[in-house]
């Protein structure tokens, strides 16, 4: 190669380009026919996030479309639901008299969720929930004699994107009310942006707690409910007394970390150890190691992902997995615990909110509905979905008491309120925050799930009077 | 005696992952002066080779150099098709291994979904040596990056072809009109960075999980050693390694893992200060 003309280097710059254009094409069709099989074709407006997107190679693909209610699946031969669809698949709404057929303008329900980046693995069963939620609250009837339709908006895991994408959903699709599950930080970015708009906003996902805002319901498990009633039980059932805190760094660790330490000395036990290591650690031979030396007879877990999986496919080798040291987890989710595997994970228990196993007539039939739909190997439904859905439902009896969609109107009759979804019995309490039943399921030796004890309606530690 | 023994081999175990994990990292950017921000990405398709090897049933120990062959296919294809029309202009290549990285996610999310995967370890348990127990594949991790890295290194500082290379790096012009063919040496580097990087991916996939943003955790940590060594210099790569391990796990060994990251990247921050300053591509 000699040394580049100008005209050459600009044709190099513009073969770049191509390449680079090509290639985001490619991978931008492949993604349209992969999401395209198990969902049927869109009618609505989808929330094209264009603007909003860091790179459109990796946004293009995305499921953001949104379904008429009666939009019969092709997929699905087998179900009797599948051709009238409207009049049966509400499993909340047995009785036989049909509701009325919303009609007139659309109630538009805005998501926010991670479906790219290191949380775009939550997505996929957010999208496929977002279906349920237009065809349940459709067939009781819509929300004031209304349709509902829903918009999706994904912010990549990223609080800049996540903004541009509750820009997105309040200016450019109208959103009466937006459901989020996302990070903490995408909720910091985005929230200004709904108070300013004067919209309902429902953060659905698990987080630290403290949230409180005049439009702003929190409806995810705060580290009060998933802790208080199970580190006693958990001493309890393994004898330990002695705990090992390891987490992330980041604010939901440090805070889960501040109240276990509290119950945990209320119920008598000792903090022996307490490490934080950043997002994205990779090698836990050190961390294992003063683990290993801090004679702990239990190990509390704050780790998210990839760290988690790391961390845990690690400490086997050093001698400190769960045969060892038993774990309480608060955020080991399928998708981890599977990859982990169950010669790891056997006998760890996890408290959440939700777990796809709760045996209830309401849920097994919601689940099975899941599956058949989206598959058996869809990505499953877990407590950020299932937190989703609770929240459109939510909404949606809170609109109807308050008939209208008026914010102001519909934050004073969400309080208070009161349903029994698949998650259990939930109650929005007065510092706007949900009363909720925890979950601990313990990993058997195939890998699955067993819900070992459950608690219910558990209130969250927390305070809110935004007026 | 025993923890110091332990921290030892903790210290040897990381430095053999940052080791192989940048070695790709610093002889495309010693060599070609390419920062080549896909190399995270190698490593994650080199992880994804042993999470295939696993699931069809084949033996782990196969998918370290089957990983080195894919990825020196790929990383063939890509100088050919990419690199080699900008290498010399830094900004671009750049902005083209950043939207490389990206496509090679999303196709990588495409084919294998964004669940998290895992390969199961081949060798669980741990060996007791030096009075100590410590885990069996990570003895046997150091070993293969030690050779890896060593034979890698030698191959371009020792061999007639080092000496091409060697050549080409002092002047490229002059090279080619003493008849060397800067091309073909070009290739040469892209794909043993690539299949390097492929090796590493391959070599910790068992330690943690194979998805496709796996990529990104790895790239900083190679940034790192590639400063705090020196790409002036190939040894840099595991002058910088062992550094930054010992740095590592003696913060986290004496504080916690957070100060760990803050003093590894102090420290880049104060070799950069010390250094004279050497353009991109001037290895000695």
């Amino acid at each position: 190669m000699r040394t580049p003309s100008d005209s050459r280097s600009r044709s190099r710059l513009w073969f770049v380009a191509a390449f680079v254009a090509l290639l985001a094409l490619i991978a931008a069709a492949c993604g349209d026919d992969e999401e395209a099989t198990p969902a049927a074709p869109s009618d609505t407006a989808a929330t094209d996030t264009g603007a909003a997107e860091p790179s459109d190679s990796e946004e293009a693909p995305e499921p953001e479309t949104t379904e008429a209610p009666d939009e019969p699946e092709p997929d699905e031969p087998e179900t009797t639901e599948a051709s009238e669809p409207e009049t049966t698949e509400a499993p909340d709404e047995p009785e036989p008299q049909e509701p009325a057929e919303p009609s007139g303008e659309p109630v538009r329900i805005g998501i926010l969720f991670s479906n790219s980046g290191p949380a775009g693995l939550f997505g996929p069963p957010t999208s496929n929930i977002a279906e349920f939620i237009e065809e349940d609250i459709n067939a009781a009837g819509g929300i004031n004699g209304r349709p509902v339709e829903t918009y999706l908006a994904d912010d990549a895991t990223d609080p800049a994107v996540g903004r541009q994408a509750m820009e997105q959903l309040i200016d450019s699709d109208n959103v009466d009310v937006v459901l989020g599950t996302h990070s903490s930080a995408t909720r910091q970015a985005a929230k200004p942006l709904a108070e300013d708009a004067d919209v309902l906003y429902i953060y659905a996902a698990l987080y630290e707690g403290g949230e409180c805002s005049s439009v702003m319901f929190n409806t995810g498990e705060v580290p009060s409910q998933q802790l208080a009633p199970v580190i006693p039980w958990m001493m309890e059932q393994t004898g330990g007394q002695t705990w090992f805190l390891l987490g992330n760094d980041y604010v939901w660790p440090r805070r889960s970390f501040e109240l276990a330490r509290q119950y945990i000395e209320a119920a008598g036990g000792e903090v022996v150890g307490e490490e934080y290591v950043p997002l994205g650690t990779q090698d836990f031979s050190s961390v294992a190691q003063i683990i290993a030396g801090s004679g702990a007879d239990l190990i509390f877990p704050a780790l998210v992902g990839g760290d988690a999986i790391a961390f845990e496919t690690q400490a086997v080798d050093f001698g400190i997995g769960q045969d060892a040291i038993p774990r309480l987890a608060n955020i080991y989710e399928e998708n981890v615990l599977g990859a982990m595997g169950p010669a790891v994970t056997a006998g760890m228990r996890v408290t959440l909110g939700y777990f796809k196993e709760v045996d209830s007539a309401l849920n097994n039939e919601f689940v099975s509905r899941y599956f058949e739909r989206f598959g058996a190997d869809a990505p499953p439904h877990m407590t950020f979905s299932s937190h989703i859905y609770d929240a459109a439902l939510l909404y949606a009896a809170a609109a109807n008491a308050a008939g209208t969609t008026d914010t102001a109107a519909v934050a004073a009759a969400m309080e208070g309120l009161s349903l029994t979804t698949p998650t259990g019995d939930i109650a929005i309490t007065g510092s706007r925050h949900l009363s909720q039943p925890i979950y601990v399921a313990e990993i058997q030796a195939d890998g699955s799930q067993l819900i070992v004890q459950s608690f219910s309606s558990v209130e969250p530690d927390e305070t809110c009077d935004p007026a | 005696m025993d923890a110091l023994t332990l921290e030892l081999l903790n210290g040897a175990s990381l430095f053999a992952i940052l080791a192989i994990v940048a070695l790709g990292l610093g002889i495309v950017f010693g060599l070609m002066g390419v920062i080549n921000l896909a190399h995270g990405e190698f490593v994650m398709l080199g992880a994804y080779v042993a999470y295939v090897v696993h699931t069809v049933g084949l033996n782990h120990w196969l998918s370290v150099p089957l990983a080195a062959v894919v990825l020196f296919v790929l990383g063939v294809v890509i100088e050919v098709g990419l690199i080699r029309r900008i290498h010399r202009q830094p900004e671009l290549t750049i902005l083209a291994t950043f939207g490389l990285s990206v496509c090679l996610r999303q196709v990588a999310e495409l084919v294998f979904s964004k669940d998290f995967r895992s390969v199961p370890n081949p060798v669980p348990g741990a060996t007791e040596a030096f009075g100590v127990l410590f885990p069996t594949y990570r003895y046997l991790l150091i070993a293969i990056a030690a050779v890896v890295v060593a034979a890698t290194l030698l191959a371009f500082t020792r061999s007639r072809f080092g000496l091409v290379v060697r050549a080409i790096v002092a002047d490229r012009d002059l090279a080619e009109s003493a008849g060397i063919r800067t091309g073909m040496t070009n290739l040469c580097a892209f794909g043993v960075g690539a299949a390097t990087a492929g090796i590493a991916g391959a070599l910790v996939a068992p330690l943690g999980a194979v998805e496709p943003q796996a990529g990104l955790a790895y790239l900083p940590g190679a940034f790192l050693v590639v400063i705090v060594g020196g790409y002036n210099r190939l040894w840099g790569v595991a002058a910088g390694a062992l550094t930054v391990a010992a740095v590592q796990t003696g913060v986290i060994h004496f504080y916690d893992a957070v100060w760990a990251q803050i003093a590894s990247l102090a420290l880049a921050v104060l070799v950069l200060q010390f250094r004279r300053p050497t353009p991109a591509g001037a290895v000695a």
